[in-house]
């Protein structure tokens, strides 16, 4: 067993948990509320001890939040989301946990700077950080001996927290554009840690600490007194082996000169070390998809919500097919642009974006709405529930996604189409929390049509 | 005698609040979110 293995461990999201966005599209909507509830199922199996109130949580409304919050075995934190008449917090400011000998106080703070949230007036208001954290850090400073605050402000507003409330040892930082950075200190006092939205992946933390410590201090002699003690253990239990073997005294004599060497070094690291508030970390990344495939009941719980959210894009699709499919005026589908471009068509089709929608039907996600708008063609021009229902031809990502809408120029009305496709056009979906490798020289390269 | 006591006591009391706290190691797992893994799309 390793020694990470058995260190005392608190799992913690720095929150907007549920949604990706903020959704105001009902039909897209459902099956993100299917999945929130998947999540909350799959952090309660995961053991996970707290989550911050981002503000992508309030997306599905503050009755939605709260319903996951009573399903949830773990606490949900945040400390200035109140209720407007009484300024009383609407979900649990903070949690205190003991590991080992360190109390812990895990405080959560959500970000009302979210665009499109619209919260319910007269129901819960967002207070500004500083008021709110003032009081309550000083509290909690006296009486714990590490501070955490999960948080989705922006990295910059983290920046001010730090300054302002250095007694805040670490920020869990949700939401931010840092993916999957290594954390980097803030201040003497403060870390920032943050894994990229639609976490992909966990971050472990492995952090040695004692109380008033400042990032970094210690360090090396730390570890270095470490190693040194583990050699000398190693020494002397070779020391006792050998014992007074005659043939092995030789051996015994260089072994003792290294072990009076090792208790001198060692004296001389700790007598550098009093009185140095030791602190320091160490950090891994994880693919949750090992984490997940590693967790029956999680993968179960995963294809589960697959399955709903499948079911319920398929329903709401048959509903919408029993009625006349919606015009596409404007798109035309790539077999009439092969007519006339067989070259660029037979180019096309060796690519991705041809079996983008062949994807999603292999991975059972063709009704899923919100994946829909990214592996088709024309997706814009219909509503959302007739994206699971669009003709074969438009069925991928066509020719028309990156050229533009190609009937007039079918029927003669129009000459040319735009031949350059710019970089905004490819990031509505190559977005990073699905595509982080995304660059747009290399990838144009990849599509480039051959006329 | 109770001069001595006294000197122990203090000792008690006084001794582990000068002796500079051995560090505490523990763990910490984080993310921000799971909502890419219960649905990604491709």
């Amino acid at each position: 067993m390793s020694r990470t293995s058995k260190l005392p461990l608190l799992k913690l999201d720095g929150g907007g948990l549920l949604f990706e966005r903020v959704i105001s599209n009902p039909q897209e909507l459902e099956p993100a509320k299917l999945a929130a509830e998947g999540l909350v199922s799959a952090y309660n199996l995961i053991g996970i001890e707290a989550v911050g109130v981002g503000g992508r949580d309030l997306a599905g409304g503050l009755d939605f939040l709260k319903t996951q919050a009573g399903l949830a075995k773990f606490a949900w934190l945040s400390a200035n989301l109140v209720e407007p008449a009484s300024g009383k917090p609407l979900f649990t400011p903070f949690i205190s946990r003991t590991l080992g000998d360190t109390r812990v106080a895990i405080i959560g703070i959500t970000s009302g700077q979210l665009p499109g949230l619209g919260l319910p007036s007269g129901a819960a208001t967002i207070k500004p950080w500083a008021p709110v954290l003032a009081p309550l850090v000083a509290e909690l400073a006296r009486s714990h001996d590490f501070l955490v605050l999960l948080t989705d402000l922006s990295p910059a507003e983290c920046g001010g927290v730090a300054r302002q409330f250095p007694a805040l040892n670490l920020i869990i930082n949700a939401g931010g554009d840092t993916y999957n950075q290594p954390p980097k200190t803030l201040g003497p006092t403060t870390l920032l840690a943050a894994t990229g939205r639609q976490g992909k992946y966990t971050g472990t933390l492995e952090i040695t600490w004692s109380r008033g410590g400042r990032w970094g201090e210690g360090e090396n002699q730390f570890k270095a007194l470490q190693d040194k003690d583990t050699e000398l253990l190693r020494t002397s239990k070779q020391l006792v082996e050998i014992g007074s073997q005659p043939e092995l005294a030789s051996q015994a004599g260089n072994l003792r000169r290294r072990q009076t060497l090792l208790q001198e070094e060692i004296e001389g690291l700790r007598t550098a070390l009093a009185g140095v508030e030791i602190a320091f970390f160490t950090n891994t990344f994880t693919a949750m998809a090992a984490a997940v495939g590693a967790e029956p009941k999680v993968a179960a719980i995963v294809a589960q919500v697959r399955e709903r959210i499948g079911e319920r894009g398929r329903k709401n699709a048959m509903a919408s097919s029993t009625t006349e499919p919606a015009p596409l005026p404007d798109f035309t589908g790539w077999r009439t642009c092969a007519a006339c471009h067989p070259k660029a068509t037979a180019r096309w089709q060796s690519t991705n974006h041809a079996g983008a929608y062949a994807t999603l039907v292999k991975k059972d996600r063709q009704f899923n709405v919100n994946c829909l708008i990214c592996h088709v063609t024309g997706g814009e021009a219909v509503s959302t529930d007739r994206l699971a229902t669009l003709p074969p031809e438009l069925q991928g990502v066509g020719c028309e996604v990156c050229h533009g809408p190609g009937r007039r120029h079918a029927e003669g009305h129009e000459k040319t189409r735009p031949r350059r496709v710019p970089e905004t056009l490819c990031r509505n979906c190559h977005v990073p929390e699905h595509d982080g490798h995304f660059e747009y020289a290399r990838n144009l390269e990849k599509i480039r049509c051959d006329r | 005698m109770r001069k001595y006591f006294l000197l122990i006591l203090l000792l008690v009391l006084v001794g582990p609040a000068q002796a500079a706290p051995a560090p505490q190691s523990f763990l910490v797992l984080y993310s921000n979110d799971v909502q890419g893994e219960t649905e990604p799309c491709g």
